[in-house]
């Protein structure tokens, strides 16, 4: 299994830890996370991760923000990006979608699913 | 159960999806016929809803097409033409009905249940564990060919869990998936279920076939490797519509799921590692994932300050909101902290946190929130499961606690008092109700007669209703069983006070749809203690199925959905739309009896088309598609005229209605300018002269 680096994007300590320890039991990923957006692009273009689970609400830089940022540089735009949000209103997961996101997760996550369900959107399965 | 829907109408589909998944369906979206059919071949769905006229390819083509590869779930046509050729045209092509627009969400989605609960059509494979054998086809089970007789909903939880054997199916799961939203069992039904189901089992010469997961669930027992080899593939089909194996089952994202479990499960269950889903390596990981969870609620108190300071945001609104005045900082800071508690408690094994924090957050995002007390009740319901800690299976605790916790966040929640109706043909119990339950809050109407219990329904709708088993002229047993047949008193608590301990009784009692048995003698703590919790998850379920729980009514959030919906059908079909509000001006317990009484009077009058909600304590609002302003008041004023002459008349001497209107598009294009217009426009109409012109306050 090759191991994977993930980066998580999310200004809630909470929804940061439980996403890294997920990973890191149910994977063995390699995982780094960044509390806020502006955080996030700079470790994004150092570190080179697999895949990004960025969050939607976030003071200053929202996640569609960051997006935009990420898909502007020439080092980060390949890197695939999840959005993590709480909202189940469709059109607005659709606007994520459409702004360029690769897949929408709904939270809460299951800590023990996590990684099987970024495989599968990803196709790394 | 997941839907997906095709059509290219973004705004009711978007209502729809919204309506969809407030009933906790899984639903997905496809805007043109191609989107549909790779959605379709990605992912396996147990009903197709599409629209005749699609981009791409249309929906016939798109029907024959899931047809000839095998699609063989419920297909739904949506089709703006009328004509018997089309409709033909559809149901040759392999659709299962059809619906012509413009159509009501209810009418849709009681297609869409009615599709669901026909048997499959083609031959399911039998699913197996060990020697079991379900056939689902049959609906029997068997173990080493010998037949094994289950009630349906153990047969319901037999096959949810063979279905899905990887999945952890949480009480709320099992409430959402096997029962009825407008039934309301407690947790305790389902203990109680699982446990006959167990014993059956067993006896049977099936053990351990079901698991406790602490904190979690229940699912199916991972067979003994020996075993799983017998077995072999048999089961590895697990969804009667797959039509091809998932790849990508997100591939677009768009997957909302209101589904306790968390999105995906499924996806990940039925991926490419299945195959060898019983070997060692898919046990080590199945390990692993439960060390996660465990992990992640081991982290739960070094978050919970965090988690405490959102829950404190929230109990500010709601002493704000009780106060009457909610300022918009305050409301701000209670919605991006209900939000954040949305996406994190269920991280920690809250689902139904998680769930009721979705429930706060919608309720302050609301534009005008007049439903204070039911507002502050979720919160005090939300507060205690975090009381309760991440560890769900804990003891409960002793009956004294959970009473002081529960009035004291009852008292908190509103000023209103619960109104319960206990009928026993024993003077003595009844006495004993009326001395117990008022210093908690709770109204006692006493009856010693069962026959009139009906009288007493539609002139003081209870909130829960205590029943005797044995009566004279009517048991308790028929009277539940009477309740339940029709839909108005679907949600209402009904509870037991039976001295019977014999489990056959106590087994019929829940089949005639009670929520509980109280045994005899009453003991107060254990009394209060259960009727509380019965009112707390009634007054949710209610909340929650959309229904008001005085009138019967939708409620305010599903009544705007579907105000919204005729708004757009009156948009996009060029038809005008009447907004009627009528407006009882009274005294709190005058007006409980009048909103009752009016909501009774309007509801059979309402067509199949139009919309009818409860939208406050003091309004109800009824759409009229298609209908001048009028027109629509005629219709709603003759409807009221004969309520007025009687039971509304004998309780309002005096007293006042108020009805009032406006119209789409003359008065406004949104629901809330023509609300606001309808306002401004409050007319009297004096019981005391039913007949005479209505005249200007």
């Amino acid at each position: 299994m090759t191991i994977k680096r993930i980066l998580i994007i999310d200004d809630e300590a909470d929804v940061r830890e439980i996403a890294k320890i997920s990973l890191e039991i149910t994977r063995q990923w390699e995982v780094t996370t960044a509390a806020s957006g502006e955080e996030g692009v700079r470790l994004a273009s150092t570190y080179h991760p697999d895949a990004i689970l960025l969050d939607v609400v976030m003071p200053k830089t929202d996640g569609l923000a960051t997006l935009k940022q990420l898909s502007k540089n020439t080092d980060t735009c390949h890197i695939p990006v999840i959005l993590l949000t709480a909202t189940l209103r469709l059109a607005t997961q659709q606007t994520f979608v459409a702004a360029g996101a690769r897949a929408v997760l709904v939270k809460p996550f299951d800590p023990g699913l996590l990684g099987g369900q970024i495989e599968t959107v990803l196709g790394w399965s | 159960m997941k839907l997906l829907l095709v059509d290219d109408d973004d705004v009711l589909v978007g209502q729809l999806a919204s309506d969809l998944v407030s009933q906790n369906y899984v639903v997905d979206i496809a805007t043109d016929g191609l989107l549909g059919w790779e959605y379709a071949t990605a992912a396996s769905y147990d009903l197709v809803v599409l629209d005749i006229d699609l981009p791409g390819l249309d929906g016939v083509s798109l029907c024959q097409r899931l047809r000839q590869t095998g699609y063989a779930g419920p297909i739904l046509l949506l089709t703006g033409r009328s004509s018997s050729t089309d409709k033909v045209q559809g149901l040759n092509a392999g659709a299962d009905d059809y619906l012509v627009k413009p159509y009501t969400l209810v009418e849709l989605t009681a297609r869409i249940r009615a599709l669901l609960r026909r048997p499959p059509a083609v031959n399911d494979l039998s699913l197996r564990w060990g020697s079991l054998q379900l056939d689902p086809n049959a609906g029997q089970v068997t173990v080493a060919d010998r037949l094994v007789v289950f009630s349906p909903k153990e047969y319901g939880l037999l096959e949810l869990f063979l279905r899905y054997p990887d999945r952890i199916f949480s009480n709320t799961v099992l409430l959402e998936r096997l029962w009825n939203a407008d039934e309301a069992p407690g947790e305790e039904t389902i203990r109680t279920h699982i446990k006959r189901l167990r014993r059956k089992l067993k006896q049977a010469g099936v053990d351990d076939m079901v698991e406790n997961v602490y904190s979690m669930g229940y699912r199916l027992r991972p067979l003994p490797p020996e075993a799983a080899d017998a077995l072999g593939r048999a089961n590895e089909v697990t969804s009667k519509a797959a039509i091809a194996p998932p790849t990508q089952a997100l591939t677009s994202g768009v997957r909302p799921n209101s589904d306790a479990l968390p999105p995906l499960a499924e996806a990940t269950a039925a991926g490419p590692a299945a195959p060898d889903r019983d070997g060692p390596a898919a046990r080590e990981q199945a390990a692993r994932e439960q060390a996660a969870r465990e992990q992640a609620i081991a982290a739960f108190e070094r978050f919970r300050p965090a988690i405490d300071d959102r829950l404190r945001a929230l109990h500010q609104a709601a002493a704000a909101l009780n106060a009457g005045y909610l300022p918009e900082a305050v409301q701000a800071t209670a919605r991006a902290a209900a939000h954040k508690l949305t996406g994190s408690l269920g991280l920690f094994g809250f689902m139904e946190g998680s769930h009721l924090a979705r429930q706060i957050e919608d309720w302050l995002q609301q534009p005008d929130l007049a439903e204070g007390s039911m507002f502050a009740a979720l919160v005090d319901q939300l507060g205690l499961q975090l009381q309760a800690g991440p560890k769900l299976a804990a003891p409960d605790p002793a009956p004294d606690a959970v009473v002081r916790a529960s009035l004291f966040g009852m008292a908190g929640a509103s000023s209103d008092r619960y109104q319960v109706l206990a009928v026993d043909d024993d003077p003595a119990i009844l006495a004993q109700l009326q001395r117990l339950l008022p210093p908690w809050g709770l109204d006692v109407v006493p009856l010693d007669d069962p026959r009139q219990v009906w009288d007493s329904l539609a002139t003081s709708p209870p909130d829960l209703v205590l029943l005797d088993l044995d009566m004279p002229h009517l048991s308790g047993l028929d009277l539940c069983q009477q309740l339940r047949q029709g839909d108005r008193w679907q949600t209402l608590p009904v509870l037991f006070l039976t001295a019977c301990r014999d489990p056959a009784t106590i087994y019929q009692l829940y089949q005639t749809g009670a929520d509980d048995y109280l045994p005899k003698p009453i003991l107060e703590p254990e009394l209060i203690n259960r009727l509380f919790q019965r009112l707390e998850r009634g007054r949710l379920l209610q909340t929650l199925a959309g229904t008001d729980p005085l009138t019967g009514l939708a409620n305010r959030q599903k009544g705007t959905i579907e105000l919204d919906l005729l708004l757009h059908l009156a948009q996009r079909y060029g038809q005008p739309l009447s907004l009627v509000r009528v407006e009882v001006d009274q005294p709190a317990p005058i007006a409980k009896a009048l909103m009752n009484a009016v909501g009774q009077a309007l509801v059979g009058r309402v067509r199949s088309g139009d919309a009818i909600a409860c939208w406050s304590k003091s309004e109800i609002l009824v759409g009229v598609l298609d209908t001048d302003l009028a027109t629509a008041q005629a219709q709603i004023w003759s409807a009221l005229e004969s309520a007025l002459a009687t039971a509304i008349a004998v309780q309002t001497t005096g007293s006042e209605l108020y009805l009032s209107g406006a119209t789409f598009p003359d008065d406004g294009h949104r629901l809330a300018d023509l609300y606001q217009r309808a306002c401004q426009r409050r007319v009297s109409l004096r019981p005391a002269h039913p007949r005479g012109q209505p005249s200007r306050s």
